[in-house]
């Protein structure tokens, strides 16, 4: 599904990643983990195809090089990018955007446009997922949104599009725990053989209710260790600080 | 030799007969030929280059006149409605169509002796400054009089089409609104270039009297063809207690100036002023507004966007004047830009008078660009730049746009802005 090898990405000269690989077949659920400033968001960032980033390696996605791929080329293909800071966007309505872009999505698969009734049906029965009124679909891109409206939103978008490979980009940060659980819903939901999940954490907690097949932990730019979910666990006991004491020589 | 256009034109009012207001019509050509037309000394024009008005000399006119059918076809809201053209500064009324229960209209040559008229033509526009308002008023012998009386309020709008004509060609078209105690009317001005057009200029002068309780709203739509010029200056005077509101979205023309002055004469007036401007190519796009409060406790509110791409310019020169007597008014203004390019240009002018001591004045001015992270969270959802792009502008128009009341009229606007939003790109 998605293949990175030795990703180098860089912001105005200075590097952020250095050298990451990482590989995620489909159906299987990813957590990386790392502390502030390890190139979590450049991470996905870069996967999304932000402009702005100087990018060196191998990005394959489902077999094709995506690197030179503009973010709708990617969406296209079934890339997924929840941010972490969801742009408030006024005067465009969630609906309509989103109707546009599911469109556009089923273009490029060759698939028929979905109409209007057909598209209010696959939205009532996704914003039930996420415990979204209808309402929150008619007003403007997340304007006025709390933290979690924003985050739920985001996983209602998800749900619409339906994504080869969701990336989740520090999905839990501002989420109390009722919401946490919500998004964890939502997301555990979508889980399926063909689709697959790149989750970006700082924090073990999401991971309780979304539980991964693999834990990589994100350090100055590469993954430097990677286990199974008890990875996280071990983690959070011991903190960043054991993977840092870690690489320094004895 | 090269002609002076001035003494041409003034050649031309001196050979023509049959004035309606003899006496103020010479005076105000009087003027014209002694202001001539401003260049960029004069501070009001400084950011508005209109050499191309100023060389040439237009023609005085242009006989052809456009069919219903024709007008209809172009403009699909008027089927059913009460409306005139007026082409090529003159009343089309073949082309128009003015239902019984429409307001009443007439020829401004045939009501010129009617009180009202007397009373109201050439009061409010100042003439004795303005160079454009003077060039029209001289030449304003075929304009159009609506009148509702007092206590009428007509529900249904009624469209004014204002049509150029003919290669190079001056038109003055000049409009004297009357709206009588308590009535209430909504009059929509779309300016739009003939099938004959070609470098034309609409000059056009119109004055709008509110009574008392009065309640009007005036909503212009200007979408001439790229080469075309307009000049539009609107004279508002509101009695107390009465409600003014002007929407203005210009898509179209090489060079446009709306000049909109309203005065809040009596207590308890509201005054609404909205514009959208979409230029691109060489466009000129200049709106010009005067707020002018004289009495207590009234309210005014301007918002006006503008998205301007490759070389084009617009001006918003926003101006309110508080006079001593009027305390407590409530004045506020905003005006908001989106340069879509490195070669357009924006200048955003406030410009306050306040002389009174108890008012509330905000204003605000913001030239920006596109969100970039607002773009790229649209794309990061499978939409194409382009239609990303045109999404973020609609929406960037969108509380203009929503201003306009629902109906077949506002979806042409939005279709029009639509469309042109399409040929600004980043």
């Amino acid at each position: 599904m998605l293949d990175i090898q030795n990703l180098v990405a860089g912001v105005e000269g200075k590097q952020i990643l250095n050298g990451l690989s990482l590989r995620v077949k489909p159906g299987e659920v990813h957590a990386i983990m790392g502390p502030n400033g390890s190139g979590k968001s450049t991470l996905a960032g870069v996967l999304a195809g932000k402009e702005g980033y100087e990018v060196s390696g191998s990005l394959m996605f489902d077999g094709k090089d995506m690197a030179e791929w503009s973010p709708e080329e990617r969406a296209q293909a079934g890339l997924f990018l929840a941010f972490q800071y969801p742009v408030e966007i006024p005067g465009v309505s969630t609906a309509n955007f989103l109707k546009e872009a599911l469109n556009a999505i089923r273009k490029a698969r060759g698939e028929e446009p979905v109409d209007s009734k057909q598209f209010l049906q696959l939205m009532k029965s996704k914003l039930a997922l996420v415990e979204m009124d209808k309402e929150m679909a008619r007003r403007s891109v997340n304007e006025g949104f709390s933290g979690g409206e924003k985050k739920r939103n985001e996983i209602f978008q998800m749900a619409m599009l339906e994504p080869k490979l969701c990336v989740m980009d520090e999905t839990d940060s501002g989420l109390d725990i009722d919401a946490l659980k919500i998004v964890a819903r939502g997301v555990n939901s979508l889980r399926g053989e063909q689709r697959s999940f790149v989750i970006i954490t700082h924090y073990q907690r999401l991971l309780d209710y979304i539980v991964p097949d693999h834990v990589h932990v994100l350090y100055d730019g590469r993954i430097v260790k990677s286990g199974g979910k008890e990875l996280a666990l071990e983690l959070e006991e011991k903190g960043y600080d054991w993977i840092r004491d870690d690489k320094q020589p004895a | 030799m090269k002609t002076d256009p001035i003494k041409e034109y003034k050649s031309r009012f001196e050979a023509g007969n049959g004035k309606p207001f003899p006496a103020l019509q010479a005076e105000a050509m009087d003027t014209f030929v002694r202001l001539g037309f401003p260049g960029k000394h004069n501070e009001e024009w400084r950011y508005t280059p209109i050499r191309p008005i100023r060389e040439r000399v237009f023609a005085a006119g242009h006989d052809t006149r456009s069919s219903k059918q024709e007008v209809q076809q172009r403009f699909p809201f008027l089927e059913g409605a009460a409306y005139a053209v007026m082409e090529n500064g003159s009343w089309n009324r073949e082309a128009s169509s003015l239902p019984e229960d429409a307001p009443r209209m007439s020829g401004i040559s045939e009501a010129k002796d009617h009180p009202g008229v007397q009373a109201h033509f050439g009061k409010y526009a100042d003439t004795h400054i303005d160079p454009f308002a003077a060039w029209n008023t001289a030449f304003a012998d075929a304009g159009l009089v609506i009148e509702i009386p007092d206590g009428q309020r007509i529900d249904t709008p009624v469209y004014v089409v204002l049509l150029d004509q003919g290669p190079g060609a001056v038109a003055h078209n000049r409009l004297l609104v009357m709206a009588g105690h308590n009535a209430a009317c909504s009059i929509r001005l779309i300016t739009a270039s003939g099938t004959v057009a070609d470098q034309s200029l609409l000059n056009t002068t119109s004055e709008v009297v509110l009574g008392e309780g009065a309640k009007v709203e005036w909503d212009v739509l200007q979408m001439q063809d790229e080469n075309a010029f307009q000049v539009a200056n609107t004279y508002v005077f509101q009695h107390g207690r009465s409600v003014f509101t002007s929407r203005t979205v210009t898509t179209g023309g090489r060079i446009v100036r709306n000049k909109l002055h309203i005065r809040a004469a009596g207590e308890h007036c509201e005054s609404n002023m909205y514009g959208l401007y979409l230029g691109s190519g060489d466009q000129v796009i200049d709106n010009h507004t005067g707020m002018f409060h004289a009495s207590p406790r009234c309210l005014s509110n301007q918002l006006y966007k503008g998205l301007v791409g490759d070389r084009a310019q617009a001006v918003f020169n926003g101006r309110i004047v508080v006079e001593r007597d009027a305390q407590q008014t409530n004045a506020y203004q905003s005006s908001k830009n989106l340069l879509m390019g490195p070669d357009a240009a924006v200048t955003a002018k406030p410009q306050l008078e306040i002389f009174a001591d108890d008012v509330r004045c905000t204003h605000g001015a913001t030239t920006g660009q596109l969100d970039d992270a607002a773009l790229f969270y649209l794309r990061s959802r499978g939409l194409p730049r382009d239609e990303a792009v045109s999404m973020l502008n609609l929406a960037f128009a969108f509380d203009v746009l929503e201003s306009f009341n629902e109906g077949p009229f506002r979806s042409f606007i939005e279709e029009t802005v639509r469309a042109r939003l399409k040929e600004i790109r980043i």
